[in-house]
């Protein structure tokens, strides 16, 4: 598979409980998946060791089935194949949207200009397009949401990972963005979202459940 | 596949751009750091090197030698001028005293001198070798004389004047002299002899030994004794108490450098959580920082000059140069260490840091 936990647990520091215990997780590409499961449950944390933000203390995250080691290729990894959108929409408040939507472009290397163009097509896909030239700080929380998900779209990236994407958003605006970062990502692209919104969790193709670190379900949506 | 290069330098020009308050914050303090470091530099550096000038003109390294009973070589004594250490040297003898018809009664005294002498008395080295009679101030000032004019004394015929001198700080005794430059045959009551700072202690001892040879004990004196109160300017300046503030400065700059990253680790997460290396994190916060402290630095020199002059003392080079290393020490420090405040702040986790807004 190409995305796969095998015995992964974690904890913070060898005398704090142990938030993810004995995962063993497998996502294909172009898949959509819904992390679920109470407040505590160690969804973050799975996400950000899928992600490649955390190491695991313990078991080992594999892509194309090729153990992934240590920070350096990590780091590179992150570049070029995965994407975040976070709960707290996470971006560069004193730049502009079109600026923060193409940071990862820019990361990988891309050239400014046709980072910004491709930038620009993805904030007209989520619907943000007229907002372009407004610094991030002066934009609601779903427009800054919904450009935090054209600078993962943008990337074209191979995986996107997203930790309560619509957390601290309105019912409308909810949906606006589920329906942008689930249904309208690219073809090939894995979306893994770590949810506690049942409406957002029903548009993944597989809902995987998850109480004091442990995978209780994971079967299909 | 990583950040390119100039995306890198645009991207921390761009962030510089972005925070405009922190941007000039970072400016104003590197410009109040390093300026008030060269301040104190320029200020300090002044204020020793007029002492040093005032301390020179003095008669800090003049000597005066003589022979007891014998009376000194006037030869001798001119021929140290040209010598290695020696500004200039010359000797006087007393001739007695005169008086002038336009002031009847009051006495001056009357001196023979070789040319050297009257360039140790007078630190503007302005009197020549020329002829005519060399009247102290007092004198000149009693009797009206002045460069050019005739004066006549009772016993003797006429005499030019061919100037006025200036010798109220080397030796303010012969400010009612009378002096006749004469040739250095024959012996004279003294020999001064101003030395370079640096040849004084050496030049005085050999002076004593280059008036041994074939006559009598010689005497060497220093013009002016020091004792524990004593000033000395390369002792100061080695123990200014801001000769480390360059690691002050930037330590002090360096740490509202790491303040400020720390408020933004969230942002230097996110470039870490898009791929960015803390190499290239670093790189971007150097493209970021280096005008802030660059123009911080001009600001602050030119500032401290500027303050500098208007006190009425304009630096002069060697001290403007030690107040630019000084101070540019600590730009360069800074320019080294603050690029790496935002790959420090930003360890640990990521998902934490991202969460830490």
């Amino acid at each position: 598979m190409p995305l796969t936990l095998r015995g992964v647990s974690h904890r913070y520091g060898p005398r704090l409980p142990w938030v993810v215990r004995g995962v063993d997780l497998e996502i294909a590409d172009g898949e959509s998946v819904a992390l679920m499961g109470p407040s505590g449950s160690g969804k973050t944390t799975l996400l950000s060791i899928l992600g490649l933000l955390t190491h695991a203390a313990e078991g080992e995250v594999l892509l194309d089935d090729r153990p992934v080691t240590d920070s350096r290729a990590a780091a590179s990894l992150r570049t070029t194949q995965f994407s975040w959108v976070f709960q707290t929409a996470n971006a560069l408040l004193r730049r502009t949207a079109v600026e923060n939507a193409a940071l990862q472009l820019l990361a990988r290397g891309s050239a400014p200009d046709v980072a910004r163009r491709t930038a620009i097509v993805e904030l007209d896909r989520v619907g943000v397009g007229h907002l372009k030239d407004r610094p991030a700080r002066l934009l609601s929380g779903g427009e800054l949401q919904r450009v935090c998900i054209a600078r993962a779209l943008a990337a074209a990236p191979r995986w996107i990972l997203a930790d309560e994407p619509t957390g601290q958003l309105d019912h409308a605006t909810t949906l606006e963005v589920g329906s942008a970062l689930i249904e309208q990502r690219p073809i090939g692209t894995a979306v893994i979202v770590a949810t506690h919104d049942p409406e957002v969790a029903a548009r993944c193709g597989r809902i995987v459940r998850l109480v004091d670190g442990s995978i209780v379900s994971g079967g299909p949506a | 596949m990583s950040w390119r290069t100039s995306t890198l330098r645009t991207e921390g020009v761009a962030n510089l751009r972005a925070n405009a308050f922190r941007s000039l914050l970072m400016a104003v303090l590197c410009a109040v750091g390093f300026g008030g470091l060269a301040f104190l530099e320029l200020r300090q550096g002044m204020e020793l090197t007029d002492f040093a000038r005032e301390y020179r003109e003095g008669g800090a390294y003049v000597a005066i030698a003589s022979v007891p009973g014998e009376g000194i070589s006037g030869t001798r004594c001119e021929s140290l001028n040209g010598t290695a250490g020696v500004v200039a040297a010359g000797a006087w003898r007393g001739t007695g005293q005169d008086t002038f018809p336009t002031a009847p009664g009051v006495l001056f005294q009357a001196a023979d001198v070789t040319v050297g002498v009257l360039k140790v008395w007078d630190t503007r080295h302005l009197l020549g070798a020329g002829p005519g009679l060399v009247v102290g101030p007092a004198m000149a000032q009693e009797l009206g004389l002045r460069e050019g004019l005739v004066a006549d004394f009772d016993a003797g015929e006429p005499v030019f004047v061919s100037g006025v001198g200036d010798f109220a700080r080397r030796n303010p005794q012969a400010a009612r002299w009378a002096l006749s430059p004469v040739s250095p045959e024959g012996t004279f009551d003294e020999c001064w002899v101003e030395f370079q700072p640096g040849a004084y202690d050496g030049g005085r001892e050999a002076l004593a030994a280059r008036f041994a040879e074939g006559s009598a004990d010689p005497a060497v004196r220093p013009y002016r004794r020091s004792d524990e109160f004593t000033r000395d300017p390369a002792e100061e300046w080695a123990s200014r108490p801001q000769k480390w503030g360059w690691l002050a400065v930037s330590g002090a700059l360096a740490g509202f450098g790491l303040v400020a990253a720390w408020f933004r680790r969230a942002e230097a997460a996110l470039y870490l959580a898009v791929g960015t290396r803390r190499g290239q994190l670093a790189a971007m916060a150097a493209a970021e920082n280096w005008p802030l402290v660059g123009t911080g630095w001009a600001l602050g020199f030119v500032s401290a000059v500027a303050a500098q002059a208007s006190q009425g003392s304009d630096p002069t080079g060697d001290v403007l140069a030690h107040a630019a290393v000084t101070s540019g020490c600590a730009a360069l420090v800074l320019l080294a260490f603050v690029p790496w405040a935002s790959p420090v702040v930003a360890r640990g986790s990521i998902a934490s840091l991202l969460k830490d807004r």
